[in-house]
């Protein structure tokens, strides 16, 4: 799918080839990232699409089937988890119920045999950092989900990691908190310029915390990049589709466009197939009276969702979803113009 | 008292629901007084008592009885009895901590099986039972006799006279009641370790520690619950234990079950039993208090 990995100067993980097989089934099909330093990287893909394995292989809890892992310049592939330099935040924070929190956060220097001085110091800086001062002393069943979570986190960056691991550390959340903790995430990982690797199935999530993600399917990288770039130019209908929404045409080359069934499009790009998919966004798509100069289609308004901030129109015919500012004399049955701009158009490669 | 309630979708009265709460309560009255507390209270009565010349309990109120527990007999004071009970309380704990030593790699090892054959193994584990404990023990005899292979290989290693059996001794002993209470240990632990929470593992492992400090910090806390049940299940019956160490400790192995039995059989002084029964009971429940306080504040750093 992606590329042989490109040689980056200051690249701090990089996994070659990664193949990972449980007896018949083949979690990872071949997965090559380079990941560079104080980077926020995500892994994102739906339940069962090897984006957690592959966190594991970092981590060294699965020894790939196949490939290599190199983190700074070593070979790390069977090195045992106690031994690298990588931490993670479990997914059910997976906190020791006999110790309290301050043991918690202690736990990695502690089995390092840091001297007492410095394990009090980095303690002391994680409680700080996340602020758990005040809940020094209590044990992981008296802490909120939130809490628990912070102690997580603190558990693992006093350690000082190479590189942090987070397993879906907001699955547990509720939406709000998890909005609030998206934010702190981010700026804690700028404040400290490590490398977070995350991984989720939270489209919204990956693309507010992010530097890159790395969309993630049936054991293979998808797309690699930005969070513009992968919801602006997604390559496949399997990234347009599950980063937002979008608006999928299908249609058949012509010089200097597309014929679809809706009407001929004109096209920014020349699309590499005969026939194929080209996605655009449902704010992308303009409504107005007036017929436009270009890719303008004659529609009726279907149906008319208010959604407070915005208003969400399903158009007939093709089924076309726009997503437009709430206009008071929008109504079910009018007749209007679409314009599709040509450089919201995008070809998808297949 | 006419005040209706609704009772579980039933129209009633607070009175009516008290006194079925009665009827209902009279079936585990009945069994704690009629097995336990009256029992316990004629074996305490029972022990004040006095042996008469032919063996009947004679009334008089005396303490003669713990006097000799404690080795004041006829003769002046002798540590017999009590060494006695100080041997049971050794062979208990030994048996018990060989059978946690051994129940842990086991119990793991079935506990990480396939579900498919997880239950094989545990059927292994629980067929002895099938047999009865005497029958099991006579078996031991038969198994450490001289003529028998192991006998013979400890005589070829000149562990053993030549001739010599493996029993009767405080091996054998110990080799009957570890199998005999192994299974106790094993089964509390496998249910702990089936459910144990795999992530603690990992994130003890992911936190740079040892496998020794992935054991105590990670595994053995989950264990506790299982391991407490096996604890009181091997150690209570093992401090009563006579059969074991009547079939294969021989007449100079005698432990408290053995005392015991001895007294309400052959001796037949009740009271004497009465009174040996009852410090043993009251060396148990301070071996589990003991137990009980030690493992609220176990510190396992």
């Amino acid at each position: 799918m992606v590329a042989a990995p490109a040689r980056v100067a200051e690249g701090t993980l990089s996994l070659q080839s990664i193949v990972k097989r449980f007896g018949e089934v083949t979690a990872l099909a071949g997965v090559s990232l380079e990941i560079r330093t104080g980077e926020f990287f995500t892994l994102l893909g739906p339940s069962g699409c090897g984006k957690t394995t592959l966190l594991r292989i970092i981590a060294g809890l699965e020894v790939p089937s196949e490939g290599r892992v190199v983190l700074l310049g070593r070979d790390i592939t069977t090195l045992p988890a106690n031994q690298r330099p990588v931490n993670t935040v479990f997914q059910s924070y997976a906190l020791f119920p006999h110790l309290s929190v301050w043991e918690n956060i202690a736990f990695g220097l502690k089995s390092r045999r840091m001297d007492k001085a410095e394990v009090e110091r980095r303690v002391g800086y994680g409680l700080r950092m996340l602020q758990l001062e005040p809940l020094a002393q209590r044990l992981p069943h008296q802490l909120s989900g939130g809490q628990k979570q912070r102690v997580a986190l603190a558990r693992a960056l006093v350690n000082e990691p190479q590189v942090l691991l987070l397993d879906e550390p907001m699955s547990a959340l509720d939406a709000k908190l998890r909005a609030e903790v998206q934010v702190q995430l981010r700026r804690l990982q700028q404040q400290l310029g490590l490398t977070f690797i995350l991984v989720t199935h939270d489209q919204d999530e990956a693309m507010a915390v992010s530097d890159r993600i790395a969309l993630m399917r049936m054991g293979q990288l998808e797309q690699v990049g930005t969070p513009e770039e992968v919801y602006e130019r997604p390559r496949t209908r399997y990234a347009a589709e599950f980063l937002g929404a979008a608006n999928l045409i299908q249609g058949q080359r012509i010089p200097m466009g597309l014929e679809t069934a809706l009407g001929r499009l004109a096209l920014g790009q020349t699309p590499p197939w005969d026939q194929g998919y080209v996605a655009i966004r449902p704010e992308r798509v303009r409504l107005s009276q007036l017929e436009p100069r270009q890719n303008g289609l004659r529609v009726r308004v279907r149906e008319v969702v208010y959604r407070g901030a915005y208003q969400e129109v399903w158009l007939e015919p093709g089924s076309l979803r726009v997503r437009a500012a709430p206009h008071p004399t929008l109504h079910a049955g009018q007749e209007l113009w679409a314009e599709l701009p040509t450089e919201a158009l995008v070809v998808l490669d297949e | 008292m006419n005040r209706r309630v609704v009772w579980f979708g039933e129209l009633t009265t607070p009175a009516r629901l008290y006194r079925r709460g009665l009827w209902l309560l009279l079936p585990a009255v009945v069994w704690i007084l009629g097995l336990l507390v009256i029992p316990g209270l004629s074996l305490v009565a029972l022990s004040f008592a006095e042996r008469g010349p032919y063996g009947e309990v004679v009334w008089n109120f005396s303490l003669e009885n713990y006097a000799r527990l404690l080795g004041y007999g006829l003769f002046g004071w002798s540590p017999d009895t009590l060494f006695i009970l100080l041997r049971s309380l050794w062979v208990a704990f030994v048996t018990t901590l060989v059978c946690i030593v051994l129940a842990y790699p086991l119990a793991f090892f079935i506990a990480t099986r396939p579900p498919r054959t997880r239950y094989l193994w545990l059927a292994l584990v629980i067929i002895p039972f099938w047999t009865n404990l005497v029958i099991r023990t006579y078996a031991w005899q038969m198994l450490l006799s001289p003529d028998f292979p192991l006998a013979k290989l400890a005589q070829t290693l000149g562990l053993l006279a030549p001739e010599a059996g493996l029993y009767p001794s405080p091996l054998a002993v110990y080799i009957g009641m570890i199998t005999a209470f192994l299974p106790f240990v094993v089964l509390p632990l496998f249910s702990s370790l089936e459910r144990m929470d795999h992530s603690l593992v990992e994130a003890a492992q992911d936190l740079y520690a040892s496998r020794v400090r992935t054991f105590f910090q990670a595994i053995w806390p989950q264990t506790l619950p299982g391991l407490t049940v096996g604890i009181i299940l091997t150690f209570i019956p093992a401090m009563g234990m006579f059969v074991i160490p009547d079939l294969l400790g021989g007449a100079k192995y005698l432990l408290v079950g053995n005392l015991i039995q001895q007294q309400f059989f052959a001796s037949r002084d009740w009271p004497f039993g009465a009174a040996v029964s009852l410090g043993l009971m009251v060396m148990t429940l301070f071996g589990l208090a003991l137990y009980r306080r030690r493992g609220k504040d176990v510190d396992l750093v």
